[in-house]
């Protein structure tokens, strides 16, 4: 893009801002000041050190620090990513915790408070039957939180889908607390306690058989729950299905085997 | 309520056919044909009479759909795009399909943000507006839902185009890269993974591997020349480019860095793969190669033997399509389909087949590979190994019966 002629401007000229022999020396402003001149040169060494500049033209860059050439490459560094490092700003004090409420898998993140499934009773009849059943089975096409299990899910015909329910299907115990506390009840999320949140929590896990209605859910032991389903899955085992690309005579015969019953498409 | 497209198409078609008749019988311009048009006399409405322009008032019918019974409320659902409808590679933004969990929430983008920590040097708040100051980039990348096809694993189910495939859209997306935000923060050593966090209801999260975040995650917050929009996650959006709809988290507003996946709700109890032993699939995060004709379709019956160019769309979360084949004899025998450009990596692609029909009952497919060679197989090659309660990642062959009469129906075939 830019082609720097050998030999010109020394630092001397530099510093005060004009290069006369230089094309690109409408670049720099006479009024340039050696404070201005002296932070481009930082920001530019800034760059060097963190890599941003090729090892070739750096040491060029190094041997000619002062000069014009480096002068004008600072200036074309700062339009480049190089110089995108602060943008916004450092999170308040107490600004990420108010966010950080999720929790992961083994337990991480779970906050203090306790709950059992007999105080979880009266808040899942208030607030989580009205979708989810008063058994936890669901009610028209809200999830079901109850029912089938892990030996059902590879028992199964094709004319009836395997429950997959917190019971059957669900790895991982805290993971419950996490999608109760970010997101139910449904329409009014992170509206309860953690408290109630442990409640609601043990209160589906004793729907499930998995606790006791009066086994206290804490930190500690929620993150102990054995789940039934805790070995059931597996990572990525893909390419699992093997397809070829015959151009001709592929197969003798074709037959429709399935056609649209109707009565489910929508106008 | 809108024209089903079914009722629009059949209507076109048989008006075609009746007028096409009486004009022969005539043999000459029926009344009225030379006369000149109602909207060639007056004059039209002036510029900004719509200050945000809207499609022509006879194309009401091709808008998104919902399928009311696959899910508990409208808020908790899925649109699906009219694919039969559309041309080209681009979706409009008004037709991307959505797929929310907690309904479309209304972002004050003043009062949005966004945060960084977790694994990182320097935790970092990021308003909507300092997001678009970091150097821009615009790329074209489809989104699909893995649920996409879901409907048809057991049988064929849906009645057209719009429901067997319409949960892929695709966008020029404009944004930064997530690179970009990620090494201004400062990625700790040992940090493998990022949470990602929607702001609405459903506080959407998935577990993303860093190394894709690194690779080529942007963080849009703009869709085919314009902000997002809110159903897309507006002010701000992940795009993960080739990797399945759900992990492309909306209303974005926290990104956490880990060493471990979370195992969240939406990595473990959905979008995991049920297989025939009861052991379900996790983190098959990208898209397989797949590919459909969108007309002839269902929503696009065929007028009459003749010309007929067969027209679809590919893709692939690998990268780019190499090669769509199409088959007119329900996959007996095979011819090349003509690609045309742009061909994007994980993008949608569209082929194109000059064909000429005999007016004889066919049977329509069409095959996509890719640029790593990955085949679309046959939906009986996908239930051998899968059976028929994954629900996600159905990227099997699609077959249409073309009819005697010109109508298209979703058929399965042996």
């Amino acid at each position: 893009m830019f082609r720097f002629r050998k030999g010109v401007a020394g630092a001397a000229r530099a510093r005060q801002g004009a290069c006369p022999l230089d094309p690109m020396s409408g670049f720099f402003p006479k009024s340039l000041r050696r404070r201005q001149l002296a932070a481009m040169f930082s920001a530019l060494r800034a760059a060097v050190l963190r890599g941003h500049v090729p090892r070739s033209r750096r040491l060029r860059l190094l041997a000619g620090a002062g000069s014009a050439r480096v002068l004008l490459t600072a200036l074309i560094l700062s339009t480049t990513p190089a110089m995108a490092q602060d943008i916004g700003r450092a999170p308040h004090p107490g600004e990420v915790e108010a966010w950080d409420i999720d929790v992961r898998f083994d337990g991480l993140g779970l906050p203090p408070g306790q709950g059992s499934a007999l105080e979880g009773e009266e808040p899942y009849i208030r607030l989580c039957a009205s979708c989810h059943g008063d058994f936890g089975y669901g009610e028209g096409r809200h999830p079901a939180l109850v029912g089938g299990s892990v030996k059902q899910l590879a028992e199964h015909g094709p004319q009836a889908s395997p429950p997959k329910t917190v019971g059957s299907f669900w790895p991982h115990a805290p993971v419950l607390f996490d999608y109760i506390r970010r997101t139910m009840p449904f329409g009014a999320a992170q509206t309860l306690s953690d408290d109630e949140t442990y409640a609601l929590t043990a209160y589906v896990l004793w729907m499930n058989e998995i606790i006791a209605e009066d086994a206290v859910m804490d930190a500690a032991t929620l993150a102990a729950v054995q789940m039934p389903n805790r070995d059931g899955f597996f990572e990525d085992n893909r390419p699992d299905v093997t397809a070829t690309a015959c151009m001709t005579n592929c197969k003798d015969m074709v037959k429709i085997t399935s056609r649209v019953q109707g009565g489910v498409t929508p106008e | 309520m809108a024209d089903s497209p079914k009722d629009a198409g059949r209507r076109a078609f048989m008006g075609a056919t009746v007028a096409a008749g009486a004009a022969l019988m005539a043999g000459q311009a029926r009344a009225g044909e030379a006369a000149v048009p109602e909207w060639t006399r007056v004059l039209g409405p002036g510029v900004t009479a719509q200050p945000y322009g809207v499609p022509s008032r006879h194309e009401s019918a091709v808008v998104r759909r919902m399928v009311p019974w696959i899910s508990a409320a409208p808020e908790t659902s899925v649109s699906f795009t009219p694919l039969a409808d559309l041309h080209g590679i681009i979706t409009p933004n008004g037709l991307h399909f959505e797929r929310h969990h907690a309904g479309v929430p209304d972002i004050d983008p003043a009062a949005h943000k966004l945060i960084v920590h977790g694994m990182v040097d320097k935790p970092v708040v990021l308003a909507a507006a300092d997001v678009m100051r970091f150097p821009q980039v615009s790329r074209v990348h489809f989104i699909e839902c893995p649920a996409n096809t879901g409907l048809e694993w057991r049988g064929a189910q849906m009645e057209r185009l719009q429901f067997t495939h319409g949960m892929i859209s695709c966008c020029e997306w404009t944004g930064v890269p997530l690179r970009a935000v990620l090494e201004q923060a400062g990625v700790k050593p040992g940090a493998a993974w990022v949470l990602a966090e929607g702001a609405d209801g459903a506080a959407m999260t998935r577990s993303i591997p860093l190394a894709k975040c690194l690779d080529d995650a942007l963080l849009a917050y703009a869709q085919n020349g314009e902000m997002l929009r809110p159903e897309q996650g507006y002010p701000l959006r992940l795009v993960v480019p080739g990797f399945e709809g759900n992990m492309n988290v909306k209303w974005l507003r926290r990104l956490e860095l880990g060493d471990q996946p979370w195992h969240h709700r939406e990595e473990s109890a959905r979008y995991t793969d049920l297989m025939p032993d009861g052991r379900a699939r996790r983190f098959a995060w990208q898209m397989d190669v797949k590919s459909v004709i969108t007309s002839p379709s269902p929503e696009k019956p065929v007028n009459g033997k003749g010309f007929v160019e067969i027209r679809g769309l590919a893709w692939s979360g690998a990268g780019t399509i190499a090669r769509v084949d199409v088959s007119v004899d329900g996959g007996k025998n095979w011819t090349t389909a003509q690609l045309h450009g742009p061909v994007l990596p994980k993008a949608l692609t569209r082929f194109t087949l000059p064909w000429q029909w005999d007016g004889t009952p066919a049977l329509l497919q069409s095959r996509a590979i890719d640029q790593d060679g990955a085949i679309q197989p046959t939906l009986d090659q996908l239930r051998a190994v899968r059976g028929v309660w994954s629900i996600y990642r159905n990227n099997g062959i699609q077959t249409w019966h073309l009819t005697q009469s010109g109508e298209v129906e979703n058929v399965q075939v042996s």
